[in-house]
């Protein structure tokens, strides 16, 4: 019987495409091709159109940063004076405040614990924040519904006092919230209950509310609400369909259109991500199963498919930037997400690579649950990893 | 020039195209494990191979990527090498995880990102096996983590669990032997930590890219983040120095170990030793530069190689390892051997055998029940390990029981 030894005298070894040592001189041509190719192939997957920085969640250097397992930021807003409010998911949930003007994160207080807080923050133009969690373990209740006024200070001292908080009956009482979003105009915050997918309705001024229905009869449903421009509420629900709320007539019922997804996966597609061009008023999002990115026209009651962006499957976030550009991240639970771009004028969709920060830190951003646009145009993405930072895009200009 | 007649490279010259050495053990039997691994040609698998020195006999016993059912000519990314993951088990079987970074056939280049989602090109996961050498008979426990490739790893005996790093995305693992359940425990960093060590107690611990330690303890089945900080240079701010290599001392009460020079950039070079059983999260003692002659000049005036591993105690209870040398000729990998309890350090030339090979880079070092070190040698075709006879013999035989039980 022939051992390992003998097969391996007589095994034909595939050859090696680079000598041992420094590199050739350009004489060797094919190697010294290979060489180059080796430099532009490691650096092609990152982003590299604009840059982009990571800030620690936590005054660098000063306080710790909201610690591993309680820092995956999953909501994020813009507040009336340009600030960004995130809150995290995980063993707690906590509500931070980064200020561009003083480039730091403060972290705020803690919200919850065991909790999810996705897509579930909203700051009105007055300053009053709402915050939301749903469970994501344990049994010590459902999750919170709370509301608070930002001081504009916090971000001024290391240890900014508490917010004084206050706590919002649940719209139903044993369900957390899977969402919330906000109509400005009418000064009316929604949201989407844990279980059953309860679409709720609350006056932001005066508290008063009202469940308007369950919007899937299957219980299926996203956990994101876009408000369009004329004031219907839109969201996802089983097998990539949509719903809308129309609040004046009290109207919840199904669109009758799917967003798209690669053929014969509709039943594993819901919507991942929305967000509203408030130009035109047209949605823009993301599917979970393949991360086929969609137009929803509104006005024309129209569905277009935008293409596929990258290798992978959901759109995790998505954000319409200053410059009338959609950028959007994608990428499973456990993977390696892409950002990508598309242009509003010109239709070019494009994957960006993968969000490498080389400030304050080296740091690849592999998950992502959040995005917002800041007022001078960057976009903040909410990493959503044990151990996460608040991303900062800035296109190219 | 030759070099020292105590030197010399044993050769695993049936694997012409293999180019690494990254792991390297003392088995229960005496013999010398090595991983040879393929990473710089695409379509390599890693072998284990193994050294009897006193047959003076190299032995290849195991195509492991082909056994674990992963061929290298399969179009995905290769299980191209055991990386710090081969760890001897009391019951004389070695403990073993595979690694990527090896292209697939055919290829020259071949990186985790860009092959994430790649159905083709993907690395399938590392494997955690068990090799019984006795038996010649192989357990392979699985794929653990799709595109990830074990990094480091520890095994904890008397918990029944094995411990690592997986890479690209930094996750601390648990594997339970008797169970076979493999958790993630979640992201410990970015730049990978090359090293995860054990105390007394089977508590492991890495670091992550601030430096700070990062401790699993089976017990509690808890990973905590630490206050316990690897040390750096005063004009540094001690981002990056993740650990390269680590070694018990010789009362098993302390780690000697020193930092990485990851190649994003180059950065301190200093030994340390850790007590974990001062105080709560232990205490670091900073041992200063690893091995740098006033001739050298100040670290902070060049940005030179300044690779250290290979960190081993020797028969004679001194510390050897072997640094890069930069500041006079040959450059390269040099021995060098520290008393520890003064802190002396001696330099005992290049690593270069009689007739002249030198050594290109240090992974990790091993001793062998009869005294001798063994240095696992990277970059060089066939690769090899180095083998060093100190003037000191043992005292008494060694034993298992003296043998690091982390990669």
């Amino acid at each position: 019987m022939m051992t390992l030894e003998d097969e391996l005298d007589r095994r034909k070894w595939p050859r090696p495409p680079f000598e041992m040592g420094p590199p050739p001189s350009s004489a060797d041509r094919r190697e010294w091709l290979r060489r180059l190719a080796v430099s532009d192939y490691e650096r092609s997957v990152y982003v590299s159109e604009g840059r982009i920085v990571l800030r620690h969640l936590g005054w660098k250097g000063v306080v710790k940063a909201i610690p591993p397992g309680e820092s995956a930021v999953t909501s994020l807003a813009v507040d009336p004076k340009g600030r960004v409010v995130g809150l995290t998911s995980g063993a707690k949930s906590h509500m931070f405040i980064y200020d561009p003007q003083v480039d730091r994160v403060v972290d705020l207080f803690t919200i919850d614990q065991d909790s999810l807080a996705k897509n579930s923050l909203v700051v009105c133009p007055d300053g009053k924040v709402f915050a939301a969690t749903r469970r994501s373990g344990g049994e010590r209740g459902p999750g919170r519904l709370i509301t608070l006024s930002l001081s504009y200070g916090e971000t001024l001292t290391w240890e900014p006092a508490k917010p004084q908080v206050t706590e919002i009956e649940l719209p139903r009482r044993d369900e957390g919230i899977s969402c919330l979003a906000h109509d400005e105009s009418r000064g009316l915050l929604y949201g989407l209950t844990s279980e059953t997918g309860s679409l709720f309705c609350m006056e932001t001024d005066s508290g008063k509310a009202h469940i308007a229905g369950q919007v899937d009869e299957l219980g299926e449903f996203s956990d994101c609400l876009a408000v369009g421009i004329d004031g219907t509420v839109y969201g996802g629900k089983r097998w990539g369909g949509l719903f809308a709320y129309r609040h004046e007539q009290g109207e919840l019922g199904e669109l009758g259109l799917r967003i798209p997804s690669l053929a014969g996966r509709d039943l594993y597609n819901r919507v991942d991500s929305m967000a509203v061009d408030t130009v035109t008023g047209r949605i823009y999002g993301g599917g979970t199963a393949d991360g086929v990115l969609f137009m929803f026209d509104p006005k024309e009651g129209r569905m277009v498919s935008l293409g596929k962006p990258t290798f992978q499957p959901r759109t995790r976030a998505i954000a319409i930037g200053r410059d009338r550009k959609v950028y959007g991240i994608s990428g499973r639970r456990g993977g390696c997400g892409h950002l990508f771009r598309y242009d509003l004028s010109t239709g070019d969709l494009r994957d960006l690579g993968i969000p490498l920060a080389h400030s304050d830190q080296f740091w690849h951003g592999y998950e992502f649950d959040s995005m917002v646009t800041g007022r001078g145009g960057e976009i903040y993405l909410g990493e959503s990893d044990r151990i996460s930072h608040l991303f900062i895009y800035y296109p190219p200009h | 020039m030759n070099g020292s007649p105590r030197l010399r490279s044993i050769q695993f010259s049936k694997l012409p195209v293999h180019d690494t050495c990254w792991s390297i053990a003392t088995g229960n039997d005496g013999r010398i494990y090595v991983g040879v691994c393929g990473e710089m040609t695409g379509g390599l698998g890693v072998f284990l191979v193994s050294y009897d020195p006193q047959a003076d006999k190299v032995r290849y016993l195991l195509d492991v990527a082909e056994a674990l059912g992963e061929p290298p000519d399969n179009g995905h990314a290769t299980h191209s090498k055991i990386h710090y993951c081969l760890v001897p088990s009391d019951d004389g079987t070695l403990y073993g995880a595979t690694h990527c970074t090896g292209a697939p056939l055919g290829d020259f280049v071949w990186r985790p990102w860009n092959c994430w989602d790649d159905p083709q090109r993907m690395f399938t996961g590392f494997h955690i096996f068990n090799y019984d050498p006795e038996r010649e008979k192989l357990e392979d426990f699985g794929n653990m983590s799709p595109n990830e490739g074990s990094r480091a790893m520890a095994l904890c005996q008397r918990h029944g669990k094995l411990v690592g790093v997986t890479y690209p995305r930094d996750h601390f693992y648990v594997f339970d032997l008797e169970s076979n359940e493999y958790r993630d425990l979640g992201r410990i960093g970015d730049v990978n930590s090359q090293s995860v060590f054990l105390d007394r107690d089977e508590r492991a611990y890495t670091v992550d890219d601030l430096g700070y330690l990062v401790r699993y303890d089976p017990d509690a089945d808890e990973l905590t983040h630490l206050d316990v900080r690897l040390p750096y240079t005063s004009y540094r701010d001690g981002s990056y120095n993740l650990i390269y290599d680590s070694v018990p001392s010789l009362d098993g009460e302390s780690i000697y170990g020193v930092h990485w020079n990851v190649d994003i950039r180059l950065l301190d070079n200093r030994l340390f030793r850790y007590d974990p059983g001062d105080g709560p999260e232990g205490r670091i003692r900073d041992l200063g530069w690893a091995f740098r002659p006033k001739e050298a000049g100040p670290a902070w005036q060049d940005f030179q190689n300044h690779h250290t591993g290979g960190l081993v105690f020797g028969p004679d209870d001194h510390l050897y390892f072997s640094t890069y040398v930069h500041w006079k000729e040959p450059k390269g990998m040099y021995l060098i051997r520290m008393n520890t309890a003064t802190g002396e350090r001696e330099e005992l030339g290049p690593v270069m055998d009689s007739e002249g090979k030198t050594a290109e880079y240090i992974a990790k070092a091993t001793a062998g029940f009869d005294g001798r070190l063994y240095f696992a040698s990277c970059a060089s075709r066939p690769t090899c390990m180095f083998e060093y006879l100190p003037e000191a013999r043992p005292k008494t035989g060694m034993t298992l029981a003296g043998v690091r039980r982390w990669g």
